[in-house]
């Protein structure tokens, strides 16, 4: 036990307090270095280099093949450390990117075809009360080494045990591809290398740490990890908050500058160039509306015109760049009348969507979208908006409950009490950075309509053009009123990229965006690391068969482990070079996944001892079917693909809010087949006593 | 829904049955009921909006203190239970 051997936690204390001021030391040299004139060119590079080297040779150092030291990295890590290491695996790339970009765009409860803002910080933050008061304990007494064995050993038999790995795997799947997206993405912009390169130079570091030392490796580069993500959000929040506010402390101060947003929102909405904008942009709707009449004939003029201009532009004998523009124009055409159609109905919402007040963004500080007190169609947004923003946060809380690489990092405390302070311990790390988000989104709103907006085209900051070249969804700045002014509706930001750019934004030192993306980052890097070594167990640990309801480990399952993780992460970058949708949106859909998948079979199995192991297939089967189902049946996306108008939703529930059906139903599920064996049971042994 | 005393799990984690039921209304009101009423809830306090405190920050600190008291109560109600050396370290 940690607290019998105090000579271990001191040096624990030591080690870690060494590498806090050792970092600090080297992030004030950075600084020292750039006044004196270091390139922004290396900056990046050795930001990255330097954090992918340290957590490798964290891993290096604590490199194992026990396989206690592997799955629960020996059961003795003090729970103020392993708060530390959770906090580190539960803030991914989604939270530390993504979160303060989704606020900055979608306000309070962003709207009701796209709910999100503060449903994101309530869901990420509650879901630890279920976990505290509920699960962990439990599952911490019952010592086991991955989700999974739960089922083993509760129920018994292999199916139930087969179907929780499945679970775990495909959950966890789906959000490693969202980290190394954010690997990708930061590497990229780090090191001005293409994204798929980016990608293979972050995941080497995972794989050095989570490869050679299991969980062991992993928890303690998780805390450094953590460190420095703190910092990384802290000294930009600050930093602005005293720039604009005068006091360092962001969270208790930016409420003043919410009036400020208020009236700055409501002089964009009066402002008559921003209403020009509007109307260009009703105009390009329009334009897009007439070419979706007939599809066939608009691309055969377009494609006829632009023929014309190369021609034109050749016999005048221009510059060849000139020509070389229009031939990639003529190149970028839609292929085929399919193609062209769901392109210009895309081009054509998203400009009905830009044509909206303040370009289409919710009113920061208004409670869900609509009027409870207006006409009957805005008290029917009202009730959907709010009803969306619930059900996204209850799969966001229960998800937290549920999903298998958070729940095992309270498998590696040394004692039942130390996972419950443990718990406690996580959620004060997490909140330390969850209270800042959102003063963070506030400010760099205000920075935007403040002092962005209204500057001239010819001297925007450079920072722009950069970011466009990574990525030109992430950030797009367009003249459409061909004022030579910048408006807000002009502007068009992703999510993605808020955090990133922030320093830029507010001017602060190239330094600070170095540490920003550093931060980014190693969240990604640490929920990665996390997430790879719970599907590779799956994989190999609770694929074999258990004896006489004890769950073992064994050095080939180590192994095989260690060659099952290499695998899982090639799988997943593959995945993730792709591109595939938002990282907010593939993180919130594992959330439901997992929720509906194992709350109901851990709760009813946890505190129910009638709950029996066919109640526990049936359950698990009912809750994943049903989610899956509904996201697949629903998705826009997916109802294109088929050719089934957009619709099919079940109380205007968003698609990646379906875990709110597939909870309930695996309650139900379990509960009556539970209740159907039992009586079964009961009968049978009423009869045989007869 | 209480499992009976012969559960093994019990002797660590078990009992506290109305501690937990509480806790956990706690918890949905400051997640749910916050969430339903937040329009009603749109008065400024002290320069903040009610509702956007709440929801930002507020249900944060009720959500730690929900977490850091029970791992408080159960431990201390453990700790001779289990007779092992209850540590005080948080």
């Amino acid at each position: 036990m940690a607290d019998s051997a105090p000579g271990y936690v001191r040096r624990l204390h030591r080690n870690i307090g060494l590498f806090v001021v050792g970092f600090v030391a080297f992030l004030l040299l950075m600084y020292w270095a750039e006044r004196k004139g270091l390139s922004r060119g290396w900056i990046g590079p050795i930001f990255l280099f330097l954090s992918v080297m340290v957590y490798a040779v964290i891993g290096i150092y604590s490199r194992t093949t026990d396989p206690e030291g592997f799955y629960v990295a020996g059961r003795r890590i003090p729970p103020m450390y392993n708060g530390m290491a959770t906090a580190a695996d539960w803030m991914s790339a989604a939270s530390f990117i993504s979160l303060a970009g989704a606020l900055y765009l979608q306000g309070f409860s962003g709207t009701a075809a796209h709910p999100g803002g503060l449903a994101y910080v309530l869901g990420w933050t509650g879901g630890f009360c279920l976990v505290a008061v509920l699960i962990a304990p439990r599952l911490r007494a019952m010592q086991l080494y991955t989700v999974p064995d739960f089922y083993a050993v509760r129920f018994g038999g292999r199916g139930p045990r087969l179907l929780a790995a499945l679970g775990a795997v495909a959950c966890s799947f789906m959000y490693v591809v969202a980290q190394i997206y954010g690997i990708g993405l930061i590497a990229s912009r780090l090191t001005g290398v293409q994204f798929e390169i980016g990608i293979l130079l972050g995941l080497g570091g995972v794989l050095l740490c989570s490869f050679l030392g299991g969980m062991r490796a992993i928890t303690w580069t998780q805390v450094v990890q953590y460190v420095v993500l703190l910092l990384a959000f802290l000294i930009p929040v600050s930093w602005l908050a005293y720039k604009q506010l005068g006091t360092p402390l962001a969270p208790l101060a930016y409420g003043e500058q919410l009036p400020k947003i208020e009236r700055l929102e409501q002089a964009l909405i009066d402002s008559k160039s921003e209403q020009q904008v509007r109307a260009a942009y009703v105009q390009r709707a329009r334009e897009y509306e007439a070419r979706l009449r007939d599809p066939a004939a608009a691309l055969a003029t377009e494609r006829d015109q632009l023929d014309e201009r190369i021609r034109m532009l050749k016999a005048q004998g221009v510059d060849f760049s000139l020509v070389m523009a229009a031939r990639r124009e003529l190149a970028a055409l839609p292929r085929d009348e399919a193609s062209a159609r769901e392109l210009w109905t895309r081009a054509m919402n998203e400009s009905l969507e830009r044509a909206k007040p303040l370009g289409g963004l919710p009113r920061h500080g208004q409670a869900f979208s609509g009027d409870p007190d207006g006409s009957p169609a805005e008290r029917a947004e009202f009730q959907h908006s709010r009803l969306n923003f619930m059900a996204l946060m209850f799969c966001l809380m229960v998800g937290t409950a549920s999903l298998p690489h958070l729940l095992t990092r309270f498998y590696t405390t040394p004692s039942v009490a130390d996972t419950r302070r443990s718990v406690a311990w996580s959620l004060f790390f997490i909140a330390l950075l969850y209270v800042s988000t959102p003063a963070l989104a506030v400010l760099v709103k205000y920075e935007i309509m403040q002092g962005l907006v209204g500057s001239s085209f010819d001297q925007l900051p450079h920072w722009i053009a950069q970011w466009a070249r990574v990525d030109p969804g992430l950030i797009s700045v367009q003249d459409i009123n061909g004022d030579r002014i910048l408006q807000f509706g002009e502007i068009r930001l992703g999510a993605d990229m808020i955090m990133l750019a922030t320093p830029e934004l507010g001017g602060l030192p190239y330094v600070v965006s170095g540490l920003v993306a550093a931060g980014g980052l190693a969240a990604a890097l640490s929920t990665a690391d996390g997430l790879l070594l719970t599907i590779s167990n799956a994989l190999v640990h609770d694929a074999m068969p258990i004896t006489d309801g004890q769950v073992r480990v064994t050095d080939n399952h180590v192994i095989l482990s260690k060659f099952m993780l290499l695998a899982a992460a090639m799988l997943a970058a593959t995945v993730a070079a792709l591109k595939p949708a938002e990282i907010l949106l593939l993180v919130t859909a594992s959330f439901s996944l997992a929720a509906a998948t194992f709350f109901p079979s851990m709760v009813l199995g946890l505190f129910w001892r009638g709950a029996t192991r066919r109640g526990a297939v049936a359950g698990m089967l009912a809750g994943a079917g049903l989610t899956l189902g509904y996201m697949l049946f629903s998705a826009a996306s997916v109802r294109a693909w088929w050719g089934v108008p957009p619709g099919g939703l079940w109380w205007g529930i968003h698609p990646v809010s379906a875990g709110v059906f597939g909870v309930p139903a695996g309650f139900v599920a379990m509960g009556l087949v539970s209740w159907w064996d039992g009586r079964a049971t009961r009968r049978s042994r009423a009869a045989r006593s007869d | 829904m209480a499992a009976p005393p012969s559960d093994p799990h019990d002797e660590v984690d078990g009992g506290h049955w109305r501690l937990r039921a509480a806790l956990l209304a706690l918890w949905a009101a400051a997640s749910f009921g916050v969430a339903f009423f937040a329009r009603d809830l749109d008065q400024v306090l002290g320069g903040w909006p009610v509702n956007y405190w709440l929801a930002a920050q507020g249900a944060v600190l009720v959500f730690l203190g929900i977490v850091g008291f029970f791992a408080w109560w159960a431990n201390r109600r453990a700790a001779p239970a289990a007779s092992a050396p209850a540590a005080e370290e948080d």
